[in-house]
C-alpha cells in the first residue's frame, strides 16, 4: 500500500469516526435531558400528571334531621331530581341547549339561560344543574329525557338530597332555610371547605346548627362531604375511580320545641288575627313565644305571617318571591327574636322590681289614685283607681301607681332591673338575627340625641315605667323576663336545641341550661310581685279576669295585658296600639312563661292573651274552650 | 440482478435492529393510539399495511445498482424541481402548498425530494471527489442543494428544508470537504441561531410576547418565529403549542425511570397529550416505559444509526458512502429534532419520528431510505485500500 494511499485511508477514517462522535454527543445530550426530567425532577412532574388528571369529586353529605322534643320530624332530607348537564361532553351546545329548554317548559328556562350557566361555570367537569324536580313532579320529564338521551348528549339526570319539611311551615322561621351557598360567603369556601355548589343553612336553626361546635368539634347538621378521587382526561370525563371517602351524614338536633303547643299557637294566632282583622284591618303580624321557666326551653315559637320552609329547598320560584319579599309583610323575619316592640304595661313588673330591689318600696304601701294625683306631665290613668297598694295597681295597671313609684326609686334603678330581667340585651337564645332590642337609660338618652332633648327628663322616667317611650323588647326577651319572675329571679339562657344526636339517635351533647344572672331581691320580694300578677287574673277589677275563668283552682296564672302605642311614625296615637301580651302559670308551681305581641291588636288581653290561653290549655292538657264568634272589644 | 454473495454482504445486526424497531413501533403505537379512534386497532392495522408495502418497495430497490440512479441522476433532479414547483400551484391546506391530491391518498413531494436529493448530490459530490476544496465546487454544491430547499421553505415547510441542510452539511463533510472549511460553517449555523434568537429577544422584551413586526433581517413566516418564541418561554401559550411542550415533559417527566406501564400513561391515555400518535409518540415510550425504555430507544435508533455510519464506511465507493450518510444525516436529524421537542430542547416543528410516529407516506419514504442503505451494503463487496 502506497504512503499516499494510507493518508487517504487515515482520513477517511477521520471523516466517519468524527461523525461517529458527534452522534455519540446528540445521544449524550437527549439522554442527559431525558435523565434530568424523568430522574431529577420526576417528583415534580408527577405532581403535575397529577393535577392533569386527578379531580377530586365531593359527594354530598345527608343533612342531620331535626325533630322536635317528642322527636316528631321537622325537617329531614329526601331525594329530589336534577336535570344536570356536563358541558366538556356537549359539542353542540345550542343545540343541546335548545332541545333541553323544550322539554322542561319552563318559562325561566330558555336555551340563552342554559348557555349563560355554561359559561359562567367555572368547573367544566362538574355537572351544571339546570333544574330540580321534586320526586313526583319529575317523574314525567325524567323519563322524557331518558328516552332522548341520543339528542341530548352530556344531559344527566342527578338524584341529590334535598331538604323537606314535613309539618310545612310549622315554624318555619325557627327552623330555617336552606340555600345555595352565594357569592358573598367566599369566606365558607375558603375556610370551612365548602364549594359554590353547596347549600348551607341560611336562616333559623339551619343556619346556626349548620356546624356547631362544642369542645372544638364539629358536630352540626351539615355532616361530612365524601369525596371521590376519580381520573379524568383531557376532556375532563371521569375514567376511573381512585378511591372512595364515603360522606358522613349530619347529626341530628332534638329542639325543646313542641310540635303540638307550636301547632296550637299558631292555629289560634291565624283565628285571632282573622277576627280582629274584622274591625283593625292593620292587624295582619304577631309573635308569640313559650318558655319551660325551668330551663329556659322554648316550647313554641311563632311568627305570623308564616315562613314555610320547602319553598326554599330547591330553590324560590317566581311567584312565592313575591309574597317572601312583600315589605310589610315580611315572613322571612323571625318577629319572635328580630322583631322589637314597645311592651306597655306588661313593663310594669320591671317598674315594681325596680321599687322593690333598688328603691326600698314597700308593696303594701299605697298611693291614691285620683285626677288631682295625675299632674303634668303624669299620664292619666283612663279613670280614677282610688288608693291602692301594688297587687291592685298591677291587676288594673293602674298608671298613676307604676309613675309615682318609678319617681321615687329613680330611672337608674329601672334600667338595673329592666337589664336583670334580660331586657335590652340578646337572650343568647340558639338563633341568628337576634335584636337587643332597647332599655334606656340616662347615659343612652345623652349620647343618641342633642340639645334640650339630651336631659333625661322626669317625664322619661314616667313613660319607661309604663312600658312606653323609648322602651323596645323582642318577644323573646320579654318571656325571658316573665320566666325570670316566675321561676324566682333566674335569668336562664333561652334555647332551642335540647340535644344533639348521631344518625342512630343517640345523643351526643345535651344542653345544661345556663343561668345568666339573679334579680336583687329575695324571694319574699319576688313573691310580692309574683301575687301581684296574680291579681291581674284574679283580681276583682283584673285586666284579665275573666280570660282563665275556666281554669282549675291548682292552675292559677300570672298575668299582665299590655296596650302600647307602637310609636311609629304615620300610626293614629289613639287608635293604633300593638297588643302584648304576658303570662306565666301554675301561679303555685311555675312551669311555663308565655310572651306575645300583636301588632295593632290594639288590646293584649283580647288578642295575644287568647293565644296564651289556648296555649296554656294545651299544655295542662285542659278542655279547651272555642273562641266567641265576637272577640269583646275590651277586656282590660 | 441480486447475487448470492450480496447477501452475504448484508449487515444483519442492522437489518435486525430495524426490524426490533418495527416491532416497537408497532407495540407503542397499539397503546398510543387506543383512544384516538373507536377501533383500537386501526391505526396498527394501518401502520402494519404501511410497513408492509414500506418492505415491498424497500425489496425492490435492492434490485437496481445504486450505480444506475446515479445514471439518471440528471433526471431524478429535472422529475424532483418540477414536483416542488408544481406543488406550489396546488390549492392551500392548513396554510402551505405542501401536497398533492392523489384522491386516495395526499403526495407530499418534498418527502420524496430527501431521497431523490440524497442520490442526486450523491452523484454531484462523488463525480468532484477530491475536488471539493475548491470554492467554486463548493458554491455549486450549496446551489444544487439550495433550490430543492428554497422550493420547500416556499412552500412554506421549514422543517423538511431543514432537513436538507443537515444531509447537505454531513454529506459535504464526507464528500471531502475541508475540515477547516467544515469548522467555519458550524460556527456560521451557530452564529445565525444565536442572532435570531438574540434578535428575538429585543423584538419581544425576553420573549415575553410576540413581537408586534417581523425583524425583516431575519427570513422566517411569523408562525415559524412564535414557535420560536414560545419553545423558549412555553408558559406564554399554554392552550396550543405551548400546551404541546409543557404537556409532552409532563408525560415524559412523570414517567419516572420505570414508567408507569404500558397503556397506564395518564397523560396519553387522558388525552392531555395531543398528537401523541404522531409527532408526540416518542413521549408515549418515555412516559409508559420510564427513562429506562426511552434511553434504550434512543440507544436503539442510535444503534441504526451507528451500523449506517460503519455501512457507509464500508461501501464499495465514495457514492455508496455519500448516499448511506445521506440516508444516516436524513433520519438522526430528524431523530434529534423530533426527541429533542417532546423534550424541551428543541422548538417544535412538524417533524415526525422516523418509524415510530404514525403515518404511511413517510413509513413508505422511510422505507426506500433503507432500500438505499441496504442497497449500498450489500453491494459494498471488499474494497480494497
Amino acid at each position: 500500500m502506497s504512503e499516499l494511499e494510507n493518508k487517504k485511508n487515515a482520513e477517511h477514517l477521520f471523516r466517519f469516526k468524527s461523525i461517529g462522535i458527534f452522534l455519540a454527543i446528540c445521544l449524550a445530550a437527549l439522554t442527559s435531558r431525558l435523565f434530568f426530567l424523568q430522574v431529577v425532577m420526576a417528583d415534580e412532574y408527577t405532581t403535575m400528571s397529577d393535577r392533569n388528571q386527578i379531580r377530586i369529586l365531593s359527594t354530598p353529605a345527608r343533612r342531620g334531621n331535626i325533630y322536635d322534643k317528642n322527636m316528631q320530624e321537622l325537617a329531614i332530607s329526601k331525594p329530589i331530581y336534577a336535570v344536570a348537564l356536563i358541558s366538556t361532553e356537549i359539542d353542540d351546545k345550542e343545540d343541546v341547549a335548545k332541545t333541553l329548554s323544550g322539554l322542561l317548559q319552563d318559562p325561566e328556562i330558555t336555551p340563552e339561560f342554559i348557555l349563560d350557566k355554561i359559561k359562567t361555570h367555572v368547573r367544566s367537569y362538574e355537572p351544571i344543574i339546570i333544574k330540580r324536580f321534586a320526586y313526583e313532579e319529575g317523574l314525567s320529564i325524567i323519563t322524557q329525557i331518558e328516552e332522548m338521551r341520543v339528542d341530548l348528549p352530556g344531559v344527566m339526570i342527578m338524584e341529590e338530597p334535598t331538604r323537606y319539611y314535613p309539618m310545612g311551615s310549622l315554624a318555619g322561621q325557627v327552623i330555617g332555610t336552606v340555600g345555595l351557598i352565594s357569592a358573598d360567603e367566599q369566606d365558607l369556601v375558603e375556610n370551612y371547605g365548602y364549594s359554590y355548589n353547596d347549600w348551607i343553612g341560611k336562616t333559623g336553626l339551619e343556619k346556626t346548627m349548620e356546624r356547631f361546635t362544642v369542645d372544638g368539634k364539629e358536630i352540626g347538621l351539615r355532616g361530612k362531604k365524601g369525596a371521590q378521587k376519580v381520573e379524568v382526561n383531557a376532556k375532563h370525563r371521569p375514567v376511573a375511580t381512585r378511591s372512595t371517602q364515603d360522606a358522613v351524614t349530619g347529626n341530628s338536633i332534638k329542639l325543646t320545641l313542641d310540635s303540638n303547643l307550636q301547632r296550637v299557637m299558631e292555629d289560634t294566632l291565624v283565628e285571632v288575627i282573622g277576627k280582629i282583622q274584622k274591625t283593625r284591618p292593620k292587624a295582619q303580624a304577631g309573635a308569640a313565644v313559650l318558655m319551660d321557666v325551668k330551663t329556659g326551653g322554648v316550647l313554641a315559637m311563632v311568627s305570623y305571617p308564616f315562613m314555610d320552609p320547602n319553598d326554599f329547598a330547591t330553590g324560590l320560584s317566581k311567584e312565592k318571591t313575591a309574597y317572601y319579599w312583600d315589605e310589610n309583610l315580611k315572613p322571612m323575619f323571625n318577629r319572635a327574636v328580630s322583631g322589637t316592640y314597645p311592651p306597655g304595661s306588661t313593663f310594669k313588673m320591671v317598674t315594681a322590681v325596680a321599687a322593690v330591689a333598688f328603691g326600698g318600696w314597700d308593696p303594701n304601701e299605697r298611693i291614691n289614685c285620683t285626677p288631682s294625683a295625675w299632674v303634668q306631665p303624669k299620664a292619666k290613668c283612663p279613670r280614677a283607681h282610688g288608693n291602692v297598694n301594688m297587687y291592685e295597681a298591677l291587676g288594673v295597671s293602674c298608671n298613676n301607681y307604676f309613675q309615682e313609684i318609678a319617681k321615687r326609686a329613680g330611672s337608674d334603678a329601672l334600667y338595673q332591673a329592666g337589664w336583670q330581667l334580660g331586657l335590652g340585651h340578646t337572650t343568647g337564645i340558639d338563633l341568628p338575627g337576634e335584636a337587643a332590642g332597647l332599655l334606656p337609660n340616662e347615659e343612652w338618652k345623652n349620647q343618641r340625641f342633642s340639645g334640650w332633648e339630651q336631659q333625661w327628663r322626669l317625664y322619661d322616667t314616667y313613660y319607661m315605667s309604663m312600658g312606653q317611650g323609648y322602651n323596645l323588647f323582642t318577644p323573646i326577651q320579654m318571656a325571658n323576663y316573665i320566666a325570670t319572675i316566675a321561676n324566682g329571679g333566674k335569668n336562664m339562657q333561652p334555647h332551642l336545641v335540647d340535644q344533639v344526636l348521631t344518625e342512630d339517635g343517640i345523643a351526643i351533647w345535651t344542653f345544661e341550661p345556663v343561668v345568666q344572672g339573679e334579680l336583687s331581691l329575695t324571694s319574699e320580694q319576688l313573691a310580692l310581685i309574683q301575687r301581684a300578677m296574680l291579681e291581674v287574673t284574679t283580681g276583682r277589677n283584673g285586666t284579665a279576669r275573666s280570660l282563665f275563668a275556666n281554669f282549675p283552682a291548682d292552675i292559677k296564672v300570672a298575668a299582665k295585658t299590655g296596650t302600647a302605642q307602637t310609636g311609629l311614625v304615620g300610626d293614629d296615637k289613639d287608635k293604633d296600639y300593638h297588643g302584648i301580651f304576658v303570662a306565666y302559670a301554675p301561679y303555685d308551681d311555675p312551669q311555663i312563661a308565655f310572651a306575645g305581641v300583636m301588632e295593632y291588636g290594639f288590646h293584649g288581653g283580647s288578642s295575644m292573651g287568647l293565644v296564651c290561653k289556648a296555649v296554656f290549655e294545651e299544655y295542662f292538657g285542659l278542655n279547651s274552650v272555642p273562641l266567641p264568634d265576637e272577640l269583646p272589644e275590651s277586656m282590660e | 440482478m441480486i447475487e448470492k454473495r450480496y447477501l452475504k454482504n448484508i449487515d444483519w445486526v442492522f437489518v435486525a435492529m430495524v426490524a426490533a424497531l418495527l416491532v416497537v413501533n408497532l407495540v407503542i403505537l397499539k397503546s398510543a393510539s387506543t383512544n384516538v379512534g373507536s377501533d383500537s386497532f386501526y391505526y396498527v392495522k394501518r401502520q402494519l399495511l404501511w410497513i408492509v408495502l414500506g418492505l415491498i418497495a424497500l425489496v425492490c430497490v435492492l434490485f437496481f445498482d445504486y450505480q444506475y440512479f446515479a445514471r439518471i441522476s440528471p433526471l431524478i433532479y429535472g422529475v424532483n424541481l418540477l414536483l416542488l414547483v408544481g406543488v406550489l400551484f396546488m390549492p392551500a391546506q392548513k396554510g402551505a402548498h405542501r401536497w398533492y391530491d392523489l384522491k386516495f391518498m395526499d403526495f407530499q413531494p418534498s418527502e420524496l425530494a430527501k431521497i431523490l436529493m440524497i442520490i442526486c448530490f450523491a452523484c454531484f459530490l462523488a463525480k468532484r471527489e477530491h475536488e471539493m476544496g475548491e470554492w467554486k465546487n463548493i458554491l455549486a454544491a450549496f446551489a444544487f442543494m439550495g433550490l430543492p430547499m428554497l422550493l420547500i421553505f416556499a412552500e412554506p415547510d421549514l422543517g423538511t428544508s431543514l432537513v436538507f441542510v443537515a444531509i447537505l452539511f454531513a454529506m459535504l463533510w464526507v464528500g471531502g470537504l475541508p475540515p477547516k472549511v467544515m469548522l467555519w460553517f458550524i460556527l456560521i449555523i451557530l452564529f445565525a441561531v444565536l442572532f435570531i434568537f438574540f434578535v428575538l429577544f429585543f423584538y419581544t422584551d425576553g420573549y415575553q410576547h410576540l413581537p408586534e413586526e417581523l425583524p425583516w433581517f431575519i427570513p422566517l413566516k411569523g408562525y415559524q418565529l412564535t414557535r420560536l418564541i414560545i419553545f423558549i418561554n412555553p408558559e406564554m401559550d399554554p392552550l396550543d403549542t405551548g400546551y404541546h411542550m409543557i404537556q409532552s415533559e409532563i408525560a415524559i417527566g412523570s414517567g419516572g425511570l420505570w414508567g408507569k406501564g404500558y397503556g397506564k400513561g395518564s397523560q396519553v391515555q387522558g388525552n392531555f397529550l395531543p398528537e401523541h400518535h404522531t409527532d408526540f409518540i416518542f413521549s408515549v415510550a418515555g412516559e409508559e416505559w420510564g427513562f429506562v425504555g426511552s434511553f434504550f430507544l434512543l440507544a436503539l435508533y442510535f444503534g441504526i444509526l451507528a451500523r449506517a455510519v460503519m455501512i457507509a464506511y464500508r461501501a464499495k465507493d465514495l457514492l455508496g458512502s455519500l448516499i448511506v450518510v445521506g440516508v444516516a444525516a436524513m433520519f438522526g436529524f430528524q431523530i434529534f429534532i423530533n426527541a429533542g421537542m417532546t423534550i424541551g430542547i428543541m422548538p417544535i416543528t412538524g417533524l415526525p419520528m422516523p418509524f415510530l410516529s404514525y403515518g404511511g407516506s413517510s413509513m413508505l419514504i422511510n422505507m426506500l431510505a433503507l432500500g438505499l442503505v441496504l442497497n449500498v451494503n450489500m453491494r459494498s463487496a471488499q474494497r480494497l485500500f
